[in-house]
């Protein structure tokens, strides 16, 4: 079984899991602290989400193929991403919708819809699928001592 | 759940012969595949996982529109119409969940089904914690979420069928759960499988052609992104007019809650074939995006329509999508979006129903170790008895219905996803922490929905009983199995591990 990348990913859950409680309890407080409650919260999401992803990708036949030198750094750059995205989002007011487009789209629109929500919704299941051949054409031969990792 | 997922107020008046014509040749399309699919159910694996037998293609529209329920047509739109882009973060995890469901549940749970008899979500659980209690806790709350989100779509089938043909609540209300109930009982899911194929294409077509027509109505009238940034710029912020921590809680609460849906994820035990499993991602999201261009298209474009004078300003959010439809798109292409509101409402009470049946026929009685001889005519009786509760809950419809409601979602998510979601991927789970997080998800829903429902509690803008919920069961699940960790290794069948493990 693979194991580290499986730990790197259950201790993902484990600290978006605590990231988004603080971030909600931080919500109770002053403004100045829930502010960075907000923060917090555009952080920790992407990491427990990507970390779920993780828990589920990183199983014992993707780790002895080939996408396993691929796969933990594209979750890493998955949620960077949302994270940096999140982040931006939460940091602009709602009135701050003007401005430079992209894709006939405001940026901050184009930040949601484009960024958060059409990008994964593209990459993700290509990956998937690439994922998926690349296990099933190598599951025969694995025999790889060094692939268990 | 949040109350803005529940439609109980009345649409505008809809009647017309095309309209009407439409929904009745669905009605009768709905029959017939009813009446087929009764022809091979024999078993209570017929009934309750459609005896296996679902190709991919099948199974991905099955499970886009048991997830889309008339929320995505009537409900959504109109809260984009008052949130703006902040709405949109409730379908914006879609870019992550068909993946995720994929890599987390799809194949550990048909090859569970492979190694066991398993047709329910529950039982999976049990196999997992060899756990009776644990299927039990499960079962129970399926059944509390199941109650009330089938009310509430019934009352909410019950208001389309009435927009359309004037027959009062009442009747709209009978005569809708007549028409679910007759193929639910007699064609189990494979009936509602077969159906949601035509459904998800109905829905599809209907919503990229209603998304076209929404920027051809808006570009006349000057373009909808200069229109909002002109009379609504708010609208096109980052969060629109939700709070950044009410959008964060949004996706975070529709993003992890995907994966402790039964009536979605149980369709991964149809599936006949899990080598096929490659492009399911990729049918999901294809079919999902398509379908959500209506969510996301229509309330943007009513808000700039009626900013700048051009549309009247609807009476309710929900009455968004009907009142654009009326007036801004061919009667045909209204009829299908009817249609296929009505048809989407249909198949995810199909689902609700099923899982409910599926419960009250397995999961209980084994919990209670009275496993029941003939599952197939026990469930199509449990069926009959759950959807006659739910119809009358709707019918009396008010403070009832909406007070049932808000447990649907937020009762799966923060019961099933801890236990199910994690821990088929987490041998260090043990049966302590899943039954403590189950229970702690039940009692926390239930508890916190209810001072939040009564006004008991207010809790602060973007924090829901459902996320404080989720949150609480999965720390629960991970503090209770850590310290309940040398029992680890015997919570686990030899065979189930070999599938955690794989």
């Amino acid at each position: 079984m693979a194991t580290a990348p499986r730990d790197v990913a259950r201790w993902a859950v484990v600290l978006g899991t605590v990231g988004v409680a603080l971030a909600y309890v931080s919500a109770f407080a002053p403004p100045l602290i829930a502010r960075s409650g907000q923060t917090l919260m555009a952080i920790a999401t992407p990491v427990l989400l990507v970390g779920v992803l993780g828990l589920g990708a990183f199983d014992g036949p993707t780790m002895r193929a080939r996408p396993r030198r691929v796969l933990p750094w594209a979750f890493v750059g998955l949620a960077l991403w949302l994270a940096l995205g999140f982040a931006l989002a939460v940091s602009r007011g709602p009135s701050d919708a003007a401005g430079a487009r992209l894709l006939g789209l405001p940026w901050a629109a184009a930040l949601v819809l484009y960024g958060l929500g059409a990008v994964p919704a593209v990459l993700l299941p290509v990956l998937y699928a690439w994922v998926y051949e690349a296990v099933e054409r190598e599951a025969p031969g694995d025999a790889s001592p060094d692939g268990a990792s | 759940m949040t109350p803005w997922l529940l439609q109980t107020a009345a649409l505008p008046e809809a009647a017309s012969p095309i309209v009407g014509r439409v929904m009745i040749a669905y009605a009768l399309i709905v029959i017939v595949v009813g009446l087929l699919a009764s022809r091979v159910t024999r078993s209570a694996s017929d009934f309750f996982v459609a005896g296996k037998s679902l190709g991919l293609v099948t199974t991905g529209l099955a499970a886009m529109a048991a997830t889309l329920s008339g929320f995505a047509f009537i409900g959504g739109p109109g809260l984009v119409y008052t949130l703006g882009l902040g709405a949109v973060f409730i379908v914006l995890p879609v870019a992550l969940t068909n993946t995720m469901t994929a890599w987390v549940l799809a194949r550990r749970l048909r090859r569970l089904a492979d190694i066991r008899e398993m047709i329910t979500i529950p039982d999976a659980i049990a196999a997992r914690y060899q756990s009776r209690a644990a299927q039990g806790l499960a079962a129970v709350a399926i059944l509390v979420a199941v109650l009330g989100y089938a009310a509430t779509n019934f009352l909410a089938l019950g208001l389309v069928l009435d927009a359309v043909f004037g027959v009062g609540r009442t009747t709209a209300i009978w005569g809708g759960a007549v028409l679910v109930v007759g193929y639910t009982v007699t064609g189990g899911i494979l009936a509602g499988v077969w159906n949601d194929v035509v459904q998800g294409v109905l829905m599809a077509v209907a919503s990229a052609l209603v998304f076209w027509y929404a920027l051809d109505v808006t570009a006349a009238a000057g373009g909808l992104v200069p229109l909002l940034l002109t009379h609504a710029p708010e609208m096109l912020g980052a969060t629109g007019r939700s709070t950044p921590l009410a959008a964060l809680s949004f996706y975070f609460v529709f993003g992890l809650g995907t994966l402790g849906q039964p009536h979605v994820v149980h369709k991964f035990f149809m599936l006949r074939d899990d080598t096929k499993l490659r492009w399911f991602p990729v049918i999901l999201s294809f079919a999902m995006i398509l379908s959500l261009l209506l969510f996301v298209g229509v309330g943007l474009a009513m808000r700039a329509l009626v900013a700048s004078g051009v549309a009247e300003a609807p009476a309710t959010p929900d009455a968004v999508t009907p009142l654009f439809l009326l007036r801004f798109t061919p009667p045909v292409l209204a009829a299908l979006v009817f249609a296929g509101t009505a048809a989407a409402i249909m198949s995810t009470v199909n689902a609700f129903l099923n899982i409910g049946a599926a419960a009250c026929t397995r999961d209980l009685p084994r919990a209670f170790g009275r496993p029941v001889r003939n599952e197939l005519r026990s469930g199509r009786v449990w069926t009959l008895v759950l959807a006659l509760l739910a119809t009358v809950i709707a019918e009396r419809s008010g403070l009832l219905v909406s007070f049932l409601g808000i447990f649907g979602w937020g009762l799966f998510a923060s019961t099933l996803v801890p236990s199910l979601a994690i821990g088929l991927n987490w041998v260090g789970a043990t049966r302590s922490g899943a039954i403590a997080s189950i229970a702690s998800g039940l009692l926390c829903t239930l508890v916190l929905e209810t001072l939040a429902f009564t006004r008991a509690f207010q809790f602060p803008s973007g924090v829901t009983a459902t996320a404080c919920a989720l949150v609480v069961s999965l720390l629960v699940f991970f503090v209770v199995s850590w310290w309940t960790r040398s029992t680890a290794a015997t919570t686990l069948a030899p065979d189930v591990r070999a599938i955690l493990e794989d």
